[in-house]
């Protein structure tokens, strides 16, 4: 087998075992276009609020009785560890544990059979902490990082990017004009396309913005009004990697509509300039543009789209251009279980014959207060120039606790 | 979540409806309401139950409470019972003369802005409402009509709920057909 095709697989399959981000973006299907009230974030993803661990418990939650939903209040179990430990208003503290098995396999190609085959896997162990007092807010939430969290170590046994004391964000700031309007400062997630539980998908590593490691350190100004919301980052470059020629510096934005309670439409760019690229080790000017869509035609049914054009420039290989696409439906036959198809395609790498393809088949269901358990099984088709096709089967099986 | 509370506005949508004397309804209405909160919060909601009635004079709008939702269920139990009082109020009505009101003899635009007596938990005040629609040469109008009140001035407690505050202006818009007599 070509070694970039394994390389290449490798690494896909290494990615599907680091996932700590969880978002819900399909929240789009409760009229929730604006993902602040829930989340701590402006723009989403990571510790809920108050207002939103009432949400998991009434929206996402599975329960046994379904008059639960419908008579019930929001049960005290959405409180930090399950209730039993009652904290001031002021301060909101919060766990994120994901744990669970990966399995994977080359499916077809030259080395069929081979593979990382099955092993455990400890893709978060995370507390998070933010304190509100009047207008100013601070986040921050370290953790232990298991394997390949290289950009989010903060103390690590000779710079390994495993068995590593991670920081994914750190941030203070302020809200204002009735919250509408979040400045900080800080580590914190890159504002671009959908910021979804599936952080390794190609539109997230494609234009390195997913929301487990890549966060960066820089200044931010998000906006959440009526119909809009909206967020742009200056980048001064994440300061948890060294030396300093690898960090990057450049901007990056996003802006959605919510056309009606229930169709968003998004638009997101991205420009940086890294003096020597961390993967390809040279200087590089990185652009990523796109557009994403969230849509429930039904209750039960949230559409997710994103397609992104990717531009990279060094003195060495001139231009390259490439994109990424990915196409999600979430289905939620009955509350708190979701069966997730999901498509998507994505190329950079000029050499390749033809674009990477994957399939995506989720299944998720929240059988218990601040727990989900998940099933992701995803097919991917990797074609590298002048050698066979090669394709890679991974499945990943996790227990995830939000406490 | 008590944000609910604002789809009592909406009733009053409805009115814009009726201001046509004699009229009769020509199809189902819809009444809807909004609010926005803290953070970009937004609230939706809608109730089905809208009668009319016209005595020549003044047109009368009832709206029920009772089956306003907005798409949480306690969310909606908490507008009913926690800031409507449904059990205590449970109608909102708009009275208005139809003088008050641009009505077209035949087909054509109407549009313009009223006033009437409005009536939500209980409190009863003048408010301010803007119509607009389109008659057909067949006699049938769509109507649309749209009210922003400020649940204070109805003793309506403005919905908070775990730190989601709501705005207490809120729009009520409504659409539905009428026929001439």
């Amino acid at each position: 087998m070509n070694s970039t095709a394994i390389k290449i697989i490798v690494v896909v399959a290494a990615l599907c075992g680091t996932t700590a981000a969880h978002a819900f973006p399909s929240m789009v299907r409760h009229g929730y276009a604006s993902c602040q009230a829930c989340h701590v974030d402006p723009s989403g993803g990571g510790q809920l609020t108050a207002y939103g661990r009432a949400q998991s418990d009434l929206l996402v939650g599975w329960h046994f009785d379904p008059k639960v939903i419908e008579e019930g209040e929001a049960s005290p179990t959405t409180g930090f560890l399950w209730g039993l430990v009652p904290l001031p208003e002021q301060l909101n503290i919060s766990g994120n544990v994901r744990g669970g098995g990966l399995f994977n396999t080359v499916v077809t190609g030259p080395n069929a059979g081979t593979g990382a085959g099955l092993r455990p896997l400890l893709m978060a162990a995370d507390v998070a902490a933010t304190v509100n007092l009047d207008w100013f807010v601070a986040h921050a939430v370290v953790g232990y990082g298991a394997r390949a969290v290289g950009p989010a170590v903060v103390i690590s046994d000779k710079g390994s990017a495993d068995n590593a004391l991670v920081s994914r964000e750190h941030w203070v700031g302020g809200r204002f004009l009735d919250d509408q309007l979040t400045v900080r400062a800080g580590r914190i997630p890159l504002p671009f396309g959908l910021r979804n539980n599936e952080h390794t998908t190609l539109v997230r590593s494609l234009t390195r913005t997913d929301s487990n490691v890549q966060q960066q350190h820089g200044l931010s100004a998000a906006w959440n009004t009526e119909g809009w919301r909206g967020e742009f980052m200056l980048l001064l470059g994440n300061y948890q990697i060294h030396p300093d020629a690898f960090r990057e510096r450049g901007a990056a934005a996003f802006a959605e509509w919510a056309v009606s309670q229930n169709f968003t439409v998004g638009a997101s760019s991205l420009a940086t300039w890294a003096n020597l690229d961390i993967d390809a080790r040279v200087p590089l000017l990185r652009q990523a543009h796109g557009g994403f869509v969230r849509w429930a035609p039904t209750p039960s049914v949230a559409l997710l789209a994103e397609v992104d054009a990717v531009i990279n420039y060094s003195s060495a290989d001139a231009w390259g251009v490439g994109g990424a696409g990915w196409l999600q439906a979430d289905w939620e036959p009955i509350q708190g279980v979701h069966l997730i198809p999901a498509v998507e395609a994505g190329q950079v790498d000029q050499t390749s014959a033809l674009p990477t393809m994957g399939g995506w088949m989720s299944v998720s269901w929240f059988a218990l207060p601040h727990t989900e358990l998940r099933l992701d099984t995803i097919y991917r088709q990797v074609s590298p120039a002048n050698v066979a096709s090669v394709g890679s089967f991974t499945a990943l099986a996790q227990v995830h606790f939000f406490l | 979540m008590k944000k609910l509370a604002v789809s009592l506005v909406l009733s009053g949508l409805f009115v814009s409806t009726v201001a046509l004397a004699g009229w009769t309804k020509a199809g189902v209405g819809q009444a809807t309401f909004s609010a926005i909160g803290t953070g970009g919060f937004k609230m939706e909601g809608k109730t089905p139950t809208v009668d009319v009635t016209d005595d020549g004079k003044v047109v009368t709008v009832v709206v029920g409470l009772t089956e306003l939702v907005t798409g949480i269920s306690l969310r909606d139990r908490h507008m009913r019972d926690k800031y409507l009082e449904v059990s205590k109020f449970p109608t909102t009505t708009l009275t208005v003369a139809i003088d008050a009101l641009k009505i077209p003899a035949a087909a054509g635009a109407i549009e313009g802005d009223a006033t009437g007596n409005m009536t939500l938990h209980g409190v009863t005040k003048p408010q301010p409402f803007h119509y607009k629609g389109v008659c057909k040469a067949e006699g049938v109008c769509d109507i649309e009509g749209t009210i922003t009140l400020n649940m204070n001035d109805f003793g309506v407690v403005v919905p908070s709920y775990l730190g989601i505050t709501v705005k207490p202006t809120v729009t009520i818009g409504t659409s539905f057909p009428v026929k001439r007599p």
